[in-house]
């Protein structure tokens, strides 16, 4: 094979004497890695939207599910706790079967007879009852794969009412607005790590909507009715919250809020002017309102002008901390004149511990700040008022235990997965609530509190009880329908929850979700619980589902799938076009090189090897193209984004919608996508040359060398 | 002694645009080390018997025996390339390829080791040494003269140590000082290396060289024997 690789690959080297082949071969290089670049590229990112999908869909529910069927709710088993004295005559849930020390809790000796139609015992030969939970847990536990973890969930629903407290358009109002909505309440599982990925980070506005949330004297604003639900907040809970929120959360910027921040004359600086726009009242200076920069004055003034204000451009000069106002017109100065920054003005910021630990109001907190104004230095203390967070840094600290000083909002925990911060966090908020990002549209924040009220049997009426609870964390529900109305709580709430509703959706209810590492195993794991179910006997009382066979994954599961396919030929009969210049590049070739081949012929070289020399001609031509496309996509992978955004530019809209592919596509090359690509290539571009391979071979050696 | 190469009865027919039968029976042994110059009228067959005798193109019927072997029935490249160099008057040198290149493509073709320091580039250096090229080895061969092409052929035609060399009009394409010299070279080296050579030519000075003159006139070989101007001068 060396003889055909040397003088093949000799063959391929551009010369300025073969130019048409040269060029041939050039253009069918750049056509097949231009076909290899977009298919890579396109199946990658589709492989990884798909893969992303999945991950979202199983993220909530997991992989394998196991929910009970009729056959169990109907059973002796399921319906012997009701008229049980062990059991409390109340028929029990999963955990509370998988906890029980007895499979059958029926005295005969104490509890009343059973009926004729009380369904009969189902029992092993041994006379044992059979146990579908216990059985069905242990099935679980003795299968063999990565990272398996049976979790039973409990999904139950209540209505969700929250009350938005806002600043209103006058300074220091307050606006209250509520959303109300029925709700799907799940059991968040801690331990579920995919979830993680969904939890989306708090903004800055969650972080200052949480901060005044910990600092209002609720019972003030709300009506007659909130206040019996909240707890009245004293000055020692805040200076507590505060330190929690503080202990979590590292303060990088503040910006001046939009009602505008007064500067302190402590912050005035010691040379230079500040020029900004002057309201007038009884023809004296009151305010003066200045910019970040001086591009920002002329807007400034039309917008004050058109609120009615009296306006005028003046100038502040500072002098060793003497203020002189200047101005075309000479006006006076009132003696309480203020000099109030715009909104949004940035500046660094740390908080000083000092007047944490002494904190009791917001305005207590004292900030070093440093920032540039008109390109003049600010720089010293500030009090915590008409400022807002702009950018903070959580401090994640992961050793967090249960009970310790834990974060208002949702946050991660050292073995993977995350916590919803508790009712023992914070008198004042409430049980913290993991809401779909849906929410934010709405305007809801980190922080909004409200209630969660569901209805029940108390003696002989029903009546309706509420659990104070708050916002503590967004997670993006991604694909999963109805996800905009899940809500996560902690376990004890959604029990309590549980106890006292009914779901009918058998795929909501109660059930067992059963995790793995690695999402392909969940067909396998789906049919070895089958199995087991059915040789330990319980496999009526349980449908076992994968991903797969979800009511709401299989149509867009099976529309990826066909997507996919329909691509896949679409690649390749490009990939057929684009080689098939191959074909007159190798015949162009072939033309060329006859007196060669003939003069190899001579030396001893066979029809077979010529033909060889032709076809790897064709292999290394498809090769090469092959290695540049790939190269091409890794690196327009690697600046996706960047791409993504030009496409976005060129069209004026959002080229990828966020709903469908999240904030950024995938940008993983995929490997199986390169498998593909590289042997249909290899294979097409071999099959290319086999035509003039067969030309080149039946070149007769004599008709060639005679010719001379 | 056994020939090297025995031909038996050749015959060759082209039937296109007409039949015409080019060789009508010809028989000719070759010892190891002998050199038989093939004479004659232009036309006559003499290059067509000699890709017959080189298994580049097959007997209307007869039998060709190279080795001891016949080579008719399963004409092999690789026989080819084990025994046979050809020389011819075109030079057919690879055009892409330098000197030393072109004399090691036989012995790539045989699928020999081919790296510096292996058996193959020893004997392709001696080889050029021999005819003179050992400062022309990287050498493109576009940049030759006539006479050093011929001179590389030569050397590629006995890289692979092959019994037989066939000649074509070596030189053809000569001056005549440099056709004396390339006569004298081919012998020299075929005589040198105990090789059976076969030259067709018109140049009656590289027939006189050779052992044995065969005219091949009206599709048959004759026998002229040793002393070739009487060839001359019947011409």
């Amino acid at each position: 094979m060396r003889f055909e690789l040397t003088v093949a690959l000799k063959y391929l080297i551009p010369k300025w004497r073969q130019l048409s082949v040269s060029m041939i071969s050039l253009i069918s290089v750049l056509v097949i890695s231009l076909v290899v670049w977009l298919v890579v590229l396109f199946l990658s990112v589709t492989e990884g939207i798909e893969k992303k999908w999945i991950e979202e869909l199983v993220a909530l529910n997991a992989p394998v599910r196991m929910t009970p069927t009729e056959a169990y709710y109907q059973s002796y088993y399921y319906l012997i706790d009701s008229v049980s004295a062990e059991s409390n005559f109340s028929a029990k849930t999963i955990a509370e079967k998988l906890a029980s020390s007895q499979s059958d809790p029926y005295d005969p000796r104490i509890d009343s007879e059973l009926s004729l139609d009380f369904p009969p015992p189902d029992r092993y030969e041994d006379g044992r009852l059979k146990d579908p939970v216990k059985e069905g847990f242990d099935a679980i536990h003795s299968l063999n794969y990565v990272g398996i973890r049976p979790q039973e969930y409990e999904v139950s629903f209540g209505n969700l009412r929250l009350s938005l407290l806002r600043d209103g358009t006058v300074t220091g109002e307050t606006r209250q607005m509520f959303l109300t909505q029925v709700s799907y309440i799940a059991s968040h599982d801690g331990n579920n790590s995919r979830v993680n990925q969904m939890v989306l980070p708090p903004r800055a506005e969650d972080y200052n909507n949480l901060l005044s949330a910990i600092a209002q004297q609720v019972g003030n604003d709300s009506s007659e009715e909130e206040t019996t639900i909240f707890f009245q907040e004293t000055p020692e809970n805040l200076s507590e919250n505060l330190k929690t929120f503080f202990a979590h959360l590292n303060i990088l910027q503040l910006n001046t809020s939009k009602d505008g921040f007064v500067l302190p004359p402590s912050l005035f600086p010691k040379q230079g002017s500040l020029k900004g726009i002057a309201l007038l009242r009884q023809g004296k200076i009151i305010r003066v309102i200045v910019p970040k920069t001086l591009e920002e004055l002329p807007s400034l003034s039309e917008r004050l002008t058109a609120f009615g204000f009296k306006t005028v451009a003046v100038n502040l000069l500072f002098d060793e901390e003497q203020l002189h106002v200047a101005s075309n017109e000479n006006l006076s100065v009132a003696t309480e004149m203020q000099i109030i920054l715009d909104e949004k003005i940035p500046f660094q910021a740390q908080l000083l511990d000092t007047s944490l630990n002494s904190a009791h109001v917001l305005s207590d907190l004292v900030f070093q700040i440093k920032g540039k104004l008109q390109g003049i230095s600010i720089e010293g203390h500030v009090h915590f008022e008409h400022l807002e967070i702009a950018e903070a840094l959580q401090k994640i600290d992961l050793k967090i235990e249960t009970g310790a000083v834990e974060p208002f909002w949702v946050y991660p925990l050292a073995q993977g997965g995350c916590h919803i911060p508790g009712r023992h966090t914070s008198t004042l908020l409430g049980e913290g609530l993991l809401v779909a990002k849906q929410f934010q549209k709405s305007g809801v924040c980190l922080g909004d509190r409200g209630t969660l009220s569901y209805y029940s049997f108390t003696g002989s009426s029903m009546q309706e009880q509420r659990i104070p609870v708050y916002v503590a964390g967004f997670y993006d529900p991604g694909m999963i329908p109805m996800g905009n109305k899940l809500i996560f709580v902690d376990p004890q709430v959604a029990a309590i929850l549980r106890n006292n509703t009914t779901v009918s959706d058998p795929m909501l209810g109660n059930g067992i979700n059963i995790w793995l590492n690695d999402l392909h195993d969940a067909q396998a794991v789906k049919e070895a619980l089958i199995h087991s179910f059915k040789a330990r006997g319980i496999d009526k009382y349980w449908t076992v589902q994968s991903y797969h066979d979800y009511e709401f994954t299989r149509p867009i599961l099976e529309q990826l799938q066909s997507d996919k396919h329909l691509f896949t030929l679409i690649a390749v009969i490009i990939l057929v076009v684009a080689c098939s210049n191959i074909i007159s590049m190798l015949i162009l070739l072939v033309n060329d090189k006859k007196k060669e081949i003939g003069i190899l012929q001579s030396m001893g070289a066979s029809p077979a090897r010529i033909a060889t020399i032709f076809g790897l001609c064709g292999c290394v031509t498809g090769l090469i193209s092959c290695v540049i496309g790939v190269i091409a996509a890794i690196l327009t992978l690697k600046n996706l984004q960047g791409l993504v955004s030009f496409l976005s530019l060129l069209q004026g809209r959002e080229a990828f919608q966020t709903a469908f592919y999240g904030s950024s596509l995938p940008n993983e090359l995929s490997y199986s996508v390169l498998g593909l690509v590289l042997a249909a290539t290899l294979v097409i571009s071999l099959l290319a040359g086999v035509v003039p391979a067969i030309k080149a071979s039946k070149v007769r050696p004599t008709e060639i060398l005679r010719s001379e | 002694m056994e020939p090297i190469l025995s031909a038996k009865n050749i015959k060759k027919a082209f039937f296109r645009p007409a039949e015409v039968e080019i060789l009508k029976g010809v028989s000719l042994d070759l010892l190891k080390g002998e050199s038989i110059a093939i004479m004659g009228p232009s036309g006559e067959g003499k290059s067509t018997l000699l890709n017959i005798l080189g298994t580049l193109e097959a007997p209307t019927s007869g039998d060709l025996l190279i080795a001891g072997k016949s080579v008719l029935n399963n004409p092999s490249p690789e026989l080819r390339n084990r025994h046979i160099g050809f020389v011819f008057q075109s030079f057919h040198l690879l055009s892409d390829y330098t000197v030393l290149q072109n004399v090691l493509m036989p012995a790539l073709i045989a699928g020999k080791d081919i790296s510096k320091h292996s058996q193959a580039h020893k004997r392709a250096l001696y080889l050029l040494e021999r005819v003179g090229l050992n400062e022309r080895l990287h050498f493109h061969t576009k940049l030759l003269s006539g006479g050093e092409k011929q001179r590389v052929a030569l050397a590629r035609a006995l890289c692979n140590d092959p019994e037989i060399i066939l000649a074509d009009e070596p030189s053809g394409n000569l001056d005549h000082a440099t056709s004396c010299h390339i006569h004298e070279l081919l012998i020299e080296s075929v005589k040198e290396m105990n090789k059976a050579l076969i030259v067709v030519t018109h140049n009656a000075t590289l027939a006189s060289l050779c052992d044995h003159i065969l005219i091949l006139s009206g599709g048959f070989l004759t026998d002229q024997g040793k002393n070739s101007f009487n060839y001359k001068n019947k011409e």
